[in-house]
């Protein structure tokens, strides 16, 4: 049955979740016409990025309606058509993580630029162009722990709703590691010239919270447990307070980037869960652990594509001469799913109404393909 | 006019020595072939065969050649590649004795990436040191024929040899990222 692609009422908070298999990003409706909008990754069937592509369907202005471009950290699979995003969203702020401020990164980038290109840029070419972009406007900041990134009271339909945007991440310890993690990947003279390498673990990924009314919602980019991501904002006195309703959960739901306490003290016991899958090489995010893992946490969980391979067609020579000597081979999915998360502000009977659009699936499901 | 040309070479390539000969034998075989293939001329005068052609034949001067270079016959054809599949690739991960790549799929141009993962035992010995994360590749997959004209699948996979960062390079990267950083202010 096709969901019916209609623009959410003023007072309904709507969080968007895209994600093909490889690349993640995230649209919300905070209230009033408002939206806010993480990471970017391309839609196939248009070419542009996710977020546009859905905004067209629903008829919305990204010029008029984004209030809030964030950028939670630099790997291909979340920063893919960041830059026409920025560059469609012009009344928008762009949120950059604050391990990423620094000089050593900029030169990253710039390195970028000369460095080889192929049909699919790396992350250099699109953050280089979003600096390009930035030069000629005004508003941008830096997330760091618990910092405000964007702030509002609006007026839906009887009664006044406030929203906030917080960043809970990256810590003043973990833009210490991601320093470390940018000058190691920095070229250095006569290495050869590659395509840059990503960061690795995401020791800078910006985690969002975001209240509306009185709903919560936590957004865990690709954080990871590793060196204590999760451990420090748990940790945290200052971060804002309550349990959210909806989880994005983070880093794909692999195990590295689960911290039990996220569940029991930063959401409600009945909670809303999505996750986008990874596939790269022999790697499928989330695996079937994984999914037993978060099922068991929430029943209300969803995945926007299955991670399962697909392959392609080809002449019987090429397939036979691939089974002798690969050890895996999968398409980059080409659709890009989406779980879609709405809610009226105004009534506190309301619920979240799901929607799974475009191959999207309940988590339990995403593994059968 | 073309058979009296022909004549002349062939006339021509009658030395002594058969050795020195050889090169241009298959240039005889040919005049010979065409003279042989050749159909009655419409006038009616008959075709001279080239056990007839003597020194009475018709006479072009052609200058001779300042050195006859001998190639050595061969009959063994050189081998050759016929690709079914090619890719172009980059290095995402080398993890134990694979590595993960991204294909661009440059048979089918415009057709969804690939991801894959393949033993370092696939690499030349040679290309080994090259396999490193952001690493381009070209991966072929056909039928080579070898120079005794046996046909077997192929799979070639090489690693392209980038030129290096140079001292100017970074020079010129820092001093853009220095005034970028200076010149974006931040919130």
């Amino acid at each position: 049955m096709g969901v019916e692609l209609n623009p959410p009422a003023l007072d309904e908070i709507e969080i968007s979740i895209f994600g093909p298999g490889y690349g993640e990003s995230i649209a919300i409706h905070v209230c009033c016409g408002d939206w806010i909008l993480i990471d970017s990754c391309i839609d196939q069937e248009s070419k542009l990025p996710a977020p546009i592509a859905y905004f067209r369907k629903l008829g919305i202005d990204p010029e008029k309606a984004v209030r809030q471009v964030i950028a939670t950290h630099w790997h291909d699979d979340h920063v893919r058509g960041i830059a026409d995003l920025l560059d469609k969203c012009k009344t928008a702020e762009f949120v950059l993580s604050g391990a990423l401020r620094t000089e050593e990164f900029f030169k990253v980038v710039m390195l970028g630029q000369k460095a080889y290109k192929s049909v699919s840029g790396p992350g250099t070419d699109e953050m280089s162009r979003v600096f390009e972009i930035l030069k000629g406007r005004n508003k941008k900041k830096l997330a760091s722990a618990d910092k405000v990134l964007w702030k509002r009271t609006a007026t839906a339909g009887s009664g006044e709703v406030p929203v906030e945007v917080w960043s809970l991440s990256p810590s003043d310890d973990s833009i210490t590691r991601a320093l470390a993690a940018i000058a190691f990947i920095l070229p250095t003279e006569l290495a050869p010239i590659r395509r840059v390498a990503d960061l690795s673990p995401n020791h800078a990924a910006v985690v969002v919270w975001v209240k509306v009314g009185d709903q919560r919602i936590l957004l865990g980019s690709d954080l990871e447990e590793t060196n204590e991501g999760w451990t420090t904002i748990l940790s945290s006195t200052t971060r804002p307070d309550g349990a959210a309703s909806v989880f994005k959960i983070p880093h794909h739901g692999s195990k590295t980037a689960h911290h039990a306490d996220v569940w029991t003290k930063m959401l409600h016991t009945v909670s809303f869960a999505a996750l986008t899958p990874f596939v790269r090489g022999s790697v499928r995010l989330p695996t079937q652990g994984d999914v037993t893992r978060i099922t068991a946490l929430s029943q209300n969980a969803f995945a926007t594509a299955s991670p399962v391979s697909r392959r392609k067609r080809r002449d019987p020579a090429v397939e036979k001469t691939i089974r002798e000597i690969v050890k895996s081979i999968h398409t980059v999915p080409l659709s890009t799913g989406q779980v879609r998360f709405r809610r009226i502000t105004s009534t506190e009977s309301s619920v979240w109404e799901v929607s799974l659009i475009n191959g999207a699936s309940k988590l339990s499901e995403c593994l059968t393909g | 006019m073309n058979t009296a040309t022909a004549t002349k070479i062939d006339r021509d390539t009658n030395a002594e020595n058969e050795s020195e000969r050889s090169p241009i034998r298959l240039l005889d075989v040919s005049v010979r072939t065409r003279l042989r293939d050749a159909s009655p001329p419409s006038d009616g005068s008959p075709i001279i065969s080239n056990d007839e052609i003597g020194s009475e034949s018709p006479q072009i001067d052609i200058p001779a050649p300042a050195a006859v270079i001998a190639f050595p016959s061969t009959t063994h054809p050189s081998p050759q590649f016929r690709p079914l599949q090619k890719w172009e690739g980059f290095v995402l991960e080398v993890r134990g004795n694979s590595f993960t790549a991204r294909l661009v799929d440059q048979s089918n141009p415009g057709t969804a990436d690939e991801e894959v993962e393949l033993s370092l035992e696939e690499i030349s010995p040679d290309d080994l040191a090259l396999v490193a994360p952001g690493a381009i590749f070209y991966w072929n997959i056909g039928y080579e024929t070898t120079s005794s004209g046996q046909r077997k699948r192929s799979s070639v996979i090489r690693l392209r040899r980038l030129p290096a960062w140079s001292a100017k390079d970074i020079e010129t990267a820092q001093t853009r990222a220095s005034e970028l950083y200076k010149a974006l202010q931040w919130e």
